[in-house]
């Protein structure tokens, strides 16, 4: 079990100005799994999953320690461009381009130098199909992606990352602009797109980690607390804290 | 003592409100000022003989102003094609390069360019543009082609603004979304930003085309003032609005009465220019 992993983290620390908001965290994700990140608001579950695509970068005076492994490969020395095609992200507000729907598919493409007329319908097709939206969009690729519900917008968004063939997907908080229903869809696709992809998902949803999680890993200001199997943190996890969280006591 | 507030309130309420209007007056009062002066001569001669007449000469009754209408956009282009990508482009480098300190510094430096005036321009084009265009491309100097620089740099501050106010109103989001697909930032400016704000950047270039076709002052000073339509960027022009201004002092009876359908003509194509600035285009943005 341990030689699979896909992401992990050594003695990391994160720091914004002042602010320490990651604190020595030892974490992995295993491939081909769903890993969930739980905790209250501020445990710094979003700031740990934004470090695997580096887009902590684009924030002012942020300042990281210790290690991060992409693939095993240490975060330093794979290029930002590579590292951000293989590691998607989905963000909490569904994102699309202010485009049509075609266009907002083939942006990865084109950004890639992988744009080529011929090819890309059949991975726009692939990769909508992927995502459960091929027959809602099949004749809608001029529509503007803004006229669509936020359900779609958010698979169209996670559509848009499968065109450049990533291999693992964080999703940070994907479900908090959805509807009850539209969330169970979502969920339902992300299990499935385990047998393809390693996802990392951050929710301040337990029991949405409970459904569709095989890991989980609770944090609190800013530290690990506890990592492991969904099932055993639910059931019996060995921290106080930990306990008190999923039962409700605080957070 | 309540209703003495909302007493105060009210008297406040009402004073604002007429202040308002009454620049809305003073609107209503030149376009009833300039059409009332204006259009007796359209009556008269015929708005063809006006619009699409060659030749100007007002005492002798022609009052044929096409030329200047042909003149005046081509300044109003020429400043365009001059201050078109300047503008956008400093407007991206404050919104998306520049840092804070540099953004503190600029911004108020470009307001400074807006506030310099016309006459100062047009002395500046004068003393140096007309000079260097004489010495190295030939004819007079005073030419379309001093005009559109002396325009495109007047104009920069429109541009400028209004592109920079629309590209910091693209959602962080957006960018977020591309950089996170691996995009690097000429990528996510140039595919995902600028079309985004791609309503609020062509009001910009039309308030802009507004602004050019309606100077006057610098533009007397640096085109020459010829009446004809020009057919090289070398050659001298009259626009619309230096007739009205070279001419006015002196003018009697129907020529008086030429200059302001002149004013008329110029009227129409500014309403039209801010009516697309204003409406096809900033309501697309809302939807």
């Amino acid at each position: 079990m341990m030689n699979d992993f896909v992401l992990s983290t050594e003695n990391l620390n994160l720091t914004y100005g002042t602010f320490h908001a990651l604190k020595n965290v030892d974490f992995s994700v295993y491939q081909n799994s769903i890993t969930a990140l739980i905790g209250p608001s501020g445990c710094g579950k979003s700031t740990l999953l934004r470090c695997f695509n580096r887009m902590n970068d684009l924030i002012d005076d942020v300042k990281i320690t210790g290690n991060i492994f992409v693939n095993r490969q240490n975060l330093d020395d794979i290029d930002i461009i590579e590292l951000r095609k293989k590691v998607g992200m989905v963000f909490q507000r569904p994102n699309p381009f202010p485009f049509s729907v075609y266009e907002n598919m083939v942006y990865g493409l084109k950004i890639h130098g992988m744009d080529h007329r011929r090819k890309n319908h059949d991975i726009v097709e692939k990769c909508l199909r992927a995502v459960g939206l091929w027959e809602d969009l099949k004749d809608k690729f001029h529509a503007s992606a803004l006229s669509l519900s936020e359900e779609i917008k958010q698979r169209l968004c996670i559509a848009r990352l499968l065109t450049v063939e990533p291999e693992i997907i964080l999703l940070d908080e994907p479900c908090s602009a959805l509807d009850p229903i539209a969330t169970m869809r979502v969920e339902e696709l992300m299990i499935e797109l385990k047998k393809d992809y390693t996802i990392l998902i951050v929710t301040h949803n337990m029991q949405q980690a409970a459904r569709v999680s095989d890991y989980t890993g609770f944090m609190l200001l800013g530290e690990l607390i506890e990592f492991g199997e969904t099932s055993q943190i639910f059931t019996s996890p060995q921290d106080s804290k930990t306990e008190g969280y999923i039962t409700g006591r605080f957070g | 003592m309540i209703k003495t507030k909302i007493d105060k309130e009210f008297i406040v309420k009402i004073i604002l409100t007429t202040f308002a209007f009454s620049s809305l007056l003073f609107l209503f009062l030149i376009f009833s000022f300039i059409l009332f002066e204006g259009l007796p001569l359209f009556l008269k001669v015929g708005l063809k003989k006006i619009i699409f007449g060659f030749k100007w000469a007002p005492t002798k009754g022609s009052f044929g102003i096409f030329p200047m209408i042909i003149s005046s956009f081509f300044v109003t282009f020429g400043a365009l094609i001059i201050g078109a990508p300047l503008g956008l482009s400093c407007a991206i480098y404050l919104s998306e390069y520049s840092g804070k300190k540099m953004k503190m510094f600029l911004k108020p430096a470009l307001e400074l360019l807006a506030g310099i005036p016309s006459v100062v321009y047009g002395f500046l084009g004068v003393i140096y543009i007309v000079p260097i265009i004489r010495n190295n491309f030939g004819g007079a100097g005073f030419s379309l082609l001093a005009t559109s620089i002396i325009l495109g740099v007047m104009i920069l501050p429109t541009i400028i603004s209004i592109s920079f106010d629309a590209i910091m109103s693209v959602p962080k989001t957006y960018r977020e979304g591309s950089f996170a697909m691996g995009a690097t930032k000429w990528q996510t400016i140039y595919k995902v930003v600028v079309p985004s704000a791609r309503s609020g950047i062509l009001a910009s270039f039309i308030l802009g085309m507004g602004r050019a076709i309606g100077e006057t002052m610098a533009v007397i000073m640096v085109a020459g003032n010829a009446l004809k339509i020009p057919t090289s960027i070398l050659d001298p022009l009259r626009t619309l609005t230096g007739n009205i201004a070279l001419e006015l002092a002196y003018a009697t009876g129907d020529h008086r009465m030429g200059l302001f359908s002149t004013g008329v003509v110029l009227l129409v194509i500014i309403m039209i220019l801010n009516y697309i600035a204003n409406f096809g285009i900033k309501r697309r943005v809302i939807k």
